[in-house]
Order: C-alpha cells, then structure tokens, then sequence
C-alpha cells in the first residue's frame, strides 16, 4: 500500500513538470503582457517605449524565457510563488485565503450532493417505474439542465428583489462568525451541490439497476438475506464506485471550476482569483494557480484510488 | 511681478475682480468658494448652509452629525501602493491631500485650497506660486513642509532608475519645481497651460491624481512606494487592510481641518462586478456605491426615497477610432459620409443597456464650454432627423469613388468583448445607412493596446476617449493633436494644431470658449473618429448618506468623502 502510493507520487512528478511547462510557454506565446493592461488603464498612463522597458525590467520580464522558468521552478520549490502583479499580495497567501472559501464551498456542495443524490438515485432504483421514480427522474433532468449560474442569478435576485436581503460581502471564516460565513456560502454551495446531486442520482439509479441484476445479488435473496441487507452490502457498496470516481473528480473541479456560480453570488474562491488573472495577464498567479489545480487533481485521483481499494476489496494495489 | 491671486488669506476675503482673474486662469474651472467668511452654498435639499472658515469646506447641510462608518463598495484592489506608478487612486486617495482639490460641496465645479493656502498665477499663466499650510502633520508624525512637495514633483519629472511614473506624460508642462522658504512653493511651466490647477486636483478618479508624499517616506524607499503604504496627510488614515477584501480608513485625529472629517471611518469593501456593488447597497450591507450596474440603478430610483440614484458623467466615450491612415478613411469625405449618416440616438440606445450615457460632441457634455446639449440635437451628424444628414453622406460617399458603397472593400469592425454589442449596432448603421459591408473581429481587451499602437485596424471600437478633468484641453492634447500619445486615429491636421496651440496660450474664458468651439467644427468637418456616446456613472447612496452633494457633480470622482456624514 505505501509502495503504491509513493510509486503514484513519483509519477505526479513528471505531469506536473509537463503542467508547469505548458502553463508557463502558453502564457509567453499568447499576446499580450501585464504591461499592456497597466498602459492600456486611461488615456493619459500612455507610457514611452522606456518606461515600458524599464517596467518589464523591474518585473523581471526581460529576462531569457528558460531563466524566468527556473527562476520560477527554484521558487516554487522553496514554496515561494511570488506576488501576483496585480493584487500586491504574496500568491501563496491569495491561494490559502481564497482556497479557504472555495474549499468550504466544495466540501458543502460535495456534502449536499451526497446526501441528495445517492439515497434520491437509490430510492429511484428499487421503485423502478413507481411515481417516485417518475418524479426522481423528471427533477433530476431539470437540475441536470438548467445552468447553475441562471440559478445561481434567479436565488440572487429573489433575495435582493423580494427579501432585500444578500450574504455578507465581507469575506468571513468559519472560525471568526460560523453563521456569517454559512451565509456567505450555502448559496454557491447549494446551487452546485444540487448540480452534481443530479448527476450523482442518475448515476446512483443506473449503476443499482445494474449491480441489483447481478448473479451475486440474485444468490443473496435465493439465500434469504433480508432487501435492505442486500441492498445496504452487496448493492450499494459496488454502485457507488462509479459515483465516488465522479464525486471525487467533481470535488477538484468545485474547486476551481464553479468561476460563474462563485461571480453570481459575490464570493471571492480561487476561480473568480483566476479568471482575474486571466483577463490582466497575471502570469505569476496563473502559472502558480494551474500548478495548484494540478497538485488537487493528482491528490484527489490518489485519494480516489484509495477509496476504490476501501469499497472494493479485490482491487489490490501492489 | 502683476499677478493673478487667489488668496483665502489672513484678511480672510477676495475681490471680486480677484476671484474672476482667478477663473481665468484655471481653465474654466472656477477657483472659488471657501473665501474669508463667505459661506458655502448649496445643498441638496435648500438646508441653511453651513459656514466655513478660510479655506476650507464643509458639508452643506447644517445638521451634519459625526460618527459611524461610511462603507462603499467599490474596486478595492491595487497593483501597488504608489498612486504615481499605478496604484489604484481611488482607493489610496482616501489618504493623501493634494495642493488644491475641488469642491465637493457645489459639484466639483470649483478648485479650493487642500494643502496650498493659497496661490498666484503670472501674467504670463507660466508661475504659480502655492503658499503652503501651517501645522499640517504626515501620519507618522512628520511636519509637511515645501521640501515634500518639490521631493513629490521633483520625482516625477526626473524618475529615478527603476521608477515609472505615469503621471511623467502630463507632467511634461513642468519645467521646474523649487521651494521658496519651507511654505512656499513655485512651478514654472515650460508654456502657458490654464488647465494645470485642475489637472493639480488629481482629476477624475481615472488615476490622475497628484498626493504630495514625504520627503521622508520617499527617501526611506528610495523613491520607490510600491511597497509601502506611504504616510499621508490626508483626513483618513490607513487603519487596516485585507488585501483584495476591503480597507479600513479611521478619522485622522490630527487633521489639519479640525472640523473634518464627520464619520469615525470609511470601509472601502472590494465588489467587482457592478450590480454586486449596487445590490449591496440595496441589501444594507453597504451604504453607497460610487458605480453600480444599470437594472440596480433603475431598481434602486423606484424604490424612492430610501435611496439617492444619480447619473454623474464619467467623462468618457465609447468611441470608433478611424484609422485615418488606411484606406478608404485617407479621404475626409469617406469619414465624414460616416459622421453624418451613423444615427447616434440609436447608438446611445444600446450603450444604455448596460450603462448611462449621453450624445457629446468632442468634449464631454458636462464640460463648461461643451456644445450644449441643445445645440446639438440640430447639428448635422448628431440630430434625430437623418434625411438631410443621410443625403449628404450618400453624396459625399459617391463623390469619393464609393457610389452606394459599391468599391469599397469589406472593412473591419476591430473590438473587444465588452463592445461587441455596440459594434454590431455599428455595423448594422453602416449597412443600413450607407451599404458600407464590415466584418466584426473581437479579441480580449487587453490585447487591444498593441492594436491601437500599430495602427493595424480599420475602424476600433471601444472606450478610448477618457478626460481625467473637466477642461478638455489635455484630452484633445492627447487624442488629437498631430503625433499625439492617443492619437490612435492618426489624424493630422495643421489647422487644428493651431487652434490646440491658442487653447493652450489663451487665459480668458470666453475666447478660449470660441476656440473650442472653433476646433469642434473642424473635428466635425474631418470627421477623425466618431464619438458614439459619452458615460455616466450610476451613484447609488443610502438616503443617509450625506455631505457629498452627487446630485450637483459634474463628473466622477471617487476621493475623498471627508465631507460625508451619515443621519443614521
């Protein structure tokens, strides 16, 4: 088991070096630089070539392309990600401080999608063609379809518009005001986790319907097992590995994928920090973000891997 | 030496032939108000004003109560902390005091002291001679002397290695900047600029500012502030900051104005997306947003009396740059077939479904010697009524060679995403009006600076026309002049050039009036780009939020609000 999961870490290396380098060159050979933002703020901030030589200068951007790499890579390895151009603000503390956000609004939505989808498939199942299941189907494709950031805008405005009432703006952590920082992500967290609780029951439903016809499970009830035993040890434990795939790569998306649902409600996580970076060509918080989302999915995979050994013995590691 | 003064002196009050030389010499800008015992006037409601001493201001309304934080959303970010290389002014500017500031009390439409006393202009509108406050104290302690401020200008007009000043482009007037005795201060200018007191303001809250820094601060750094939140000597001062959340500015006890500021402090809350800024005002979750998205505007101006929704022009245009340089636009009368026959009315449509704006001519229509907005509903090329406009397009089209439009090789429609909405109404006018066929290509907005520098467009749209003051002169400077910085339309025209150079010389007010006027009409007649419709901000306050006067500005400005009180 330790071997295997060293074994998996040693490989990570090289896909975050190749991360690291496709990130890197991508942000050099799309136009344009931070510098062209800063000149292109107002009309009279029109700098002369020089002064925008000596600006690229004092960022270190007129350096050779492989130095500013390794220059890159030495830092990272002392955990040092630099300042982002634009936030004059370390990136390491811009990641803890916005991640902090974005994971509470993961782990909530993750929570809620679990708690949701799983039983609302599973019930769906075992009521095969009942009205239960009719129902469970029609609300799973209507969350599967609507867009969360409309849903997200929909919440948003019948909170301004009919309760004049909005979460905090003030960013605020679970340890300084629990109810202020519930506030301020049960929006996001229920509009996503409602999202994945769609995908998670349609997939909960297919994957039953499909192990409830198994050879094993027929032998279980020819031998008297009670339905629920049947259901709760020999069913569900193998259902759920395809969900705990798609939950667990779900998880590392919420963290940097839920841009538009975090912008509708005003919360500041770590996709709105890189969508910014984005559109001022903030190289140093972009390459240093990607390498982050990098590092969650190779963490998340291992720990997905892990879990399937958990839930299904005959899967060996060595 | 003759002189012209403006003096809130000792003997406390000014002549009126004093006060109009004055004006005349800023550039329409009045310099005014805050004189001797005259008192302040205005406010929004008819409240008995409140009296001022010296050089000073107050809030207009004569109950102005103290306490409380004032919260505003707004960006909240800054690149660095040096306003001179980038640092986001409207947010720092809570901090720093500039020479003269304008009034926020009567709608930003005169200068007024800040940390000169007073000051006197020469005869030949090239000296001005700034006397300096007493007792005034840096946040740290340190006495403010005329050496910060010739340290702070000094910088500017010789950066040190290492150091970009943004500010260096319009500071290039300056030819010198020395300290008499420690409370005096002289700038030479290299030629008349009867702008140059307002553009001392700090302008608009586009980045323009000019803090005076300290000596200390700036030799401690080796001029260099990116780094540092620098001390200033301003009504606030920094209390605390979470970067890319909000900042907290507290009531600078040992301000020189004892009176000011009213509240305890001002939370500057970092909201990104305009409605989120407005819809936090709604919520009470903010008291006043300086910029808010249209639909909270509008939302916020029917719910009545619980909310002040004003529209306060920005200063800024969306605009179609003309590359006057490529064919077919090398002939005026392919340009100016396009000036007259695009329906402008139409266009401002469009714009105002995401913002509010306004037809101008060349200048923005809160502008002092702008067209007004009368005038130019008849003027052709900005009036409703198109048959006339549109015959004499067709005929000029035809007369260069483009008959119907027939000849002319499809033309692009350069923008960004922001503009594609109003591109695409621009393109369908040029098809309706003229049978002009234009291909859209929109790339990311930051990649439109390169593509303005070049030159390598047809026709750009987006919002390249931003004054950061009143008086248009160094906009039209900027933008216009042959060879200028912005001139990203190419246009040269020696006539114009010098009608610019008379603006720039000429200190009375009524003839620098005729030749904006003058300057305006050959801008019509060469048509250089299009102004498609000039901005307003939507200003939304709690109706408690007092002292500021929004409904009178005349445009945005964002700092300071050291006359802002709450009636909570």
């Amino acid at each position: 088991m330790q071997a295997y999961v060293l074994r998996r870490l040693l490989l990570s290396i090289p896909t975050l070096l190749g991360i690291t380098l496709l990130i890197f060159f991508a942000m050099r050979v799309i136009p344009g630089d931070p510098l062209a933002m800063i000149q292109g703020e107002g009309a009279n901030q029109i700098l002369t070539p020089e002064q925008v030589e000596d600006a690229r200068r004092s960022l270190g951007l007129n350096r050779p392309l492989h130095e500013q790499y390794l220059s890159w890579m030495s830092d990272v390895l002392r955990g040092d990600l630099g300042r982002s151009f634009w936030l004059n603000e370390p990136i390491r503390d811009v990641i803890v401080r916005r991640g902090i956000i974005s994971g509470q609004v993961a782990v909530m939505a993750l929570l809620l999608s679990l708690l949701i989808g799983v039983p609302t498939g599973l019930i769906s199942a075992l009521r095969r063609n009942t009205g239960v299941d009719y129902m469970t189907r029609l609300l799973v494709i209507f969350f599967t379809a609507i867009p969360p950031f409309w849903f997200a805008l929909l919440i948003v405005l019948v909170q301004v518009l009919v309760f004049s009432w909005r979460p905090p703006i003030i960013v605020t952590y679970l340890w300084d005001d629990p109810i202020a920082s519930l506030q301020m992500t049960a929006g996001p967290a229920f509009v996503l986790g409602l999202a994945i609780a769609a995908v998670t029951a349609r997939m909960t439903r297919s994957t039953t319907l499909e192990v409830a016809s198994e050879d094993y499970v027929r032998t279980a009830r020819a031998k008297g097992v009670s339905g629920g035993a049947v259901v709760w040890r020999h069913v569900l434990r193998n259902a759920l590995l395809p969900v705990v795939t798609f939950s667990s790569l779900s998880f590392g998306a919420l963290l940097g994928g839920s841009v538009a649902v975090e912008q509708a409600f005003g919360v500041p996580g770590l996709g709105v920090a890189l969508v910014f970076a984005l559109s001022q060509r903030d190289w140093m918080m972009i390459q240093n973000l990607v390498l982050v989302y990098g590092c969650v999915f190779v963490l998340v995979n291992l720990i997905t891997d892990l879990l399937y050994g958990w839930l299904d013995p005959r899967i060996r590691f060595a | 030496m003759a002189i012209r003064r403006w003096d809130v002196g000792i003997q406390g009050r000014m002549s009126r032939r004093t006060l109009l030389a004055g004006i005349g010499a800023t550039g329409l800008m009045a310099v005014a108000c805050s004189t001797g015992s005259q008192t302040q006037t205005g406010g929004t409601s008819g409240e008995p004003a409140a009296t001022a001493a010296p050089g000073t201001v107050r809030a207009p309304e004569a109950n102005a109560k103290r306490g409380g934080t004032l919260r505003i959303t707004g960006p909240g970010t800054v690149v660095n902390f040096d306003i001179y290389q980038g640092g986001a002014s409207p947010v720092l500017m809570h901090m720093y005091s500039t020479l003269v500031r304008k009034n926020p009390t009567d709608g930003l439409r005169t200068v007024i002291p800040d940390l000169a006393s007073s000051w006197e202009i020469s005869t030949d509108g090239r000296t001005y001679t700034f006397r300096l406050r007493d007792n005034v104290r840096f946040h740290d302690g340190t006495p403010f002397t005329s050496a910060d401020v010739v340290a702070t200008f000094t910088r500017i007009l010789t950066p040190p290695a290492g150091v970009t000043i943004l500010q260096s482009g319009v500071f290039q007037i300056v030819e010198r900047v020395e300290a008499t005795d420690p409370r005096t201060v002289t700038i030479r200018l290299k030629a008349p600029a009867p702008y140059f007191l307002e553009m001392l303001t700090g302008g608009t809250n586009a980045s323009q500012a000019f803090p005076i820094y300290s000596k200390k601060a700036l030799d401690e750094n080796q001029n260099d502030l990116r780094r540092v939140v620098a001390p200033g000597t301003g009504a606030f001062k920094l209390k605390e900051h979470r970067v890319g959340e909000y900042w907290v500015f507290e009531r600078n006890t040992d301000f020189w104005d004892k009176a000011l500021p009213y509240v305890d402090a001002v939370q500057l809350i970092h909201v990104a997306t305009l409605p989120e800024r407005g819809t936090a005002v709604l919520t009470d979750r903010a008291d006043m947003t300086f910029n808010t998205a249209v639909d909270v505007w509008k939302e916020a101006q029917g719910r009545g009396g619980a909310f002040t929704a004003v529209k306060i022009p920005s200063l800024s245009a969306h605009t179609a740059h003309i590359n006057n340089e490529r064919r077919p636009f090398t002939d005026v009368r392919v340009r100016r077939a396009i000036f007259l026959a695009i329906n402008r009315q139409s266009l401002v449509g469009v714009i105002g479904q995401t913002e509010n704006a306004s037809i101008g001519r060349w200048m923005p229509p809160s502008a002092p010697m702008s067209t007004t907005p009368d005038e130019i509903s008849r003027l052709p090329g900005y009036r409703s009524e198109k048959a006339a406009d549109l015959a004499e397009a067709r005929r000029l089209l035809s007369d260069a060679g483009f008959p119907n439009g027939a000849g002319l090789q499809p033309i692009e429609l350069l923008t960004s995403a922001v503009s594609s909405t109003l591109t695409a109404a621009l393109q369908e006018e040029l098809r309706q009006a003229l049978n002009i066929q234009t291909r859209i290509r929109t790339i990311e907005r930051a990649l439109l600076t390169p593509e303005y520098r070049s030159g390598s467009f047809d026709i750009l749209v987006e919002t390249q026309f931003q004054s950061t003051q009143v008086d248009p002169t160094p906009l039209w400077n900027n933008f216009l002049r042959s060879k200028a910085p912005a001139n990203w339309s190419r246009y040269s025209s020696a006539e114009f050039d010098r009608v610019l150079d008379q603006i720039m010389a000429e200190p009375d007010e009524a003839k620098r009036k005729a030749l904006f006027a003058q300057g305006a009409q050959i801008l019509d007649r060469d048509a250089p780009f299009l102004t498609l419709g000039f901005t307003e901000v939507g200003t939304l306050l709690r109706s408690s939020v007092k002292g500021l006067s929004m409904d009178k500005r005349i445009h945005n400005m964002w700092a300071p609000v050291d006359t802002a009180w709450l009636d909570k």
